[in-house]
C-alpha cells in the first residue's frame, strides 16, 4: 500500500442533500488510514464556514461542527476559495476555523500537489 | 477530477493515462442512473479501459451512486438497462462493484444480511456488494488513477 495525498473539493451547499456530510465521512476514513488529507471549499460550500449554524433544527448534522472536528482526525488543512467568498459577500466575516484563503492560481497549485482529487 | 477533465486542467507533471502503459483504475460513481450522465460515463469508461488492456481495481458507488445497485429499478423499454450493463462488466472483467454500506442503507439499498438485521427487504442486485469506506481507501492506496464520476 502507498501513502497518497487526497484533496476533497466540496462545492455543494452544506444543507443541500447529504453530500457534504457524506463526502467528509469518506475523507475522515481516509485520514484514519493515515493518508494526508486536505479540504477545499468552493462555490456554495463556503457557507459551511459561517458561525451560528444549527443543523439540529433541520434534523441534520451541523456542517461547521463537522469541519471543526477535522483537526481531531489529523485533517489539518482546510482551504477556501477567495473568489467564492467574494461572490457571496463573505470576505469580511469572522471565520472561526481560520480556513486558508486561496486564489484560483493557488488552487491550481493545491490540486497539482495532491495524488488524488475527490469531488462531492 | 470530474468525468470530463479539460486538457488545460491536466498539468504536464501529471499526464493523462496513456494506452501504452496498462493502468489500474479505481472508479468512484456518485451519480444515479437517471441523474446527469455520470453513471453512464463511468460504465463506458470502464468498458473502454478494459477493452484497451487496462485493469479495473474497483468501482465504488457512493452518494446517490448507490442507486445503480438497486435490483428493483426498471428502465423504460426504449432505454438501455444500466444494471444489466454493470452486471456484464463485472462478469467480463471480474471487477468488484462495491457499494458504500452507509450511503446504501439510508437510500434503501440493502443486501440480504442488512435486510434481515433491519427487518426490511433486500434490494441489492448481485454481484454488487456492500462495503465499508475503508475498502475504497484501500483501493485508492493500492491502485493507480482514481476517477470520480459525478452528475
Amino acid at each position: 500500500m502507498k501513502n497518497r495525498s487526497i484533496l476533497l473539493m466540496l462545492r455543494t451547499s452544506p444543507y443541500r442533500g447529504v453530500r457534504f456530510g457524506e463526502a467528509l465521512d469518506a475523507l475522515l476514513v481516509a485520514a484514519a488510514f493515515e493518508q494526508r488529507c486536505t479540504v477545499l471549499l468552493l462555490d456554495d460550500a463556503v457557507f459551511a464556514l459561517l458561525p451560528d449554524q444549527h443543523g439540529d433544527v433541520l434534523g441534520r448534522r451541523t456542517a461547521a461542527k463537522l469541519l471543526n472536528a477535522l483537526p481531531d482526525y489529523e485533517v489539518e488543512r482546510i482551504c477556501v476559495c477567495e473568489e467564492s467568498l467574494a461572490q457571496r459577500g463573505l470576505i469580511n466575516f469572522v471565520d472561526t476555523l481560520s480556513a486558508t484563503r486561496l486564489t484560483p492560481a493557488q488552487q491550481t497549485a493545491l490540486i497539482a500537489a495532491h495524488d488524488i482529487v475527490w469531488n462531492d | 477530477m470530474g468525468s470530463n477533465p479539460t486538457p488545460s486542467a491536466i498539468s504536464p507533471e501529471r499526464p493523462i493515462p496513456c494506452d501504452d502503459v496498462p493502468m489500474n483504475f479505481t472508479l468512484i460513481v456518485h451519480s444515479t442512473p437517471d441523474a446527469g450522465g455520470g453513471a453512464h460515463s463511468a460504465l463506458r469508461f470502464a468498458e473502454a479501459a478494459h477493452r484497451n488492456g487496462h485493469h479495473l481495481q474497483q468501482v465504488f458507488f457512493y452518494h446517490d451512486g448507490v442507486m445503480n445497485a438497486l435490483a428493483s429499478r426498471v428502465s423504460p423499454q426504449d432505454e438501455s438497462e444500466l444494471l444489466t450493463a454493470w452486471q456484464s462488466l463485472a462478469a467480463s472483467t471480474g471487477v468488484q462493484l462495491a457499494v458504500c454500506i452507509a450511503a446504501a442503507s439510508r437510500r434503501g439499498v440493502l443486501d440480504v444480511g442488512e435486510a434481515e438485521r433491519l427487518e426490511r427487504f433486500a434490494t441489492l442486485a448481485p454481484p454488487f456488494e456492500l462495503a465499508g469506506l475503508g475498502q475504497l481507501i484501500e483501493a485508492v492506496m493500492d491502485g493507480g488513477p482514481c476517477i470520480t464520476f459525478v452528475d
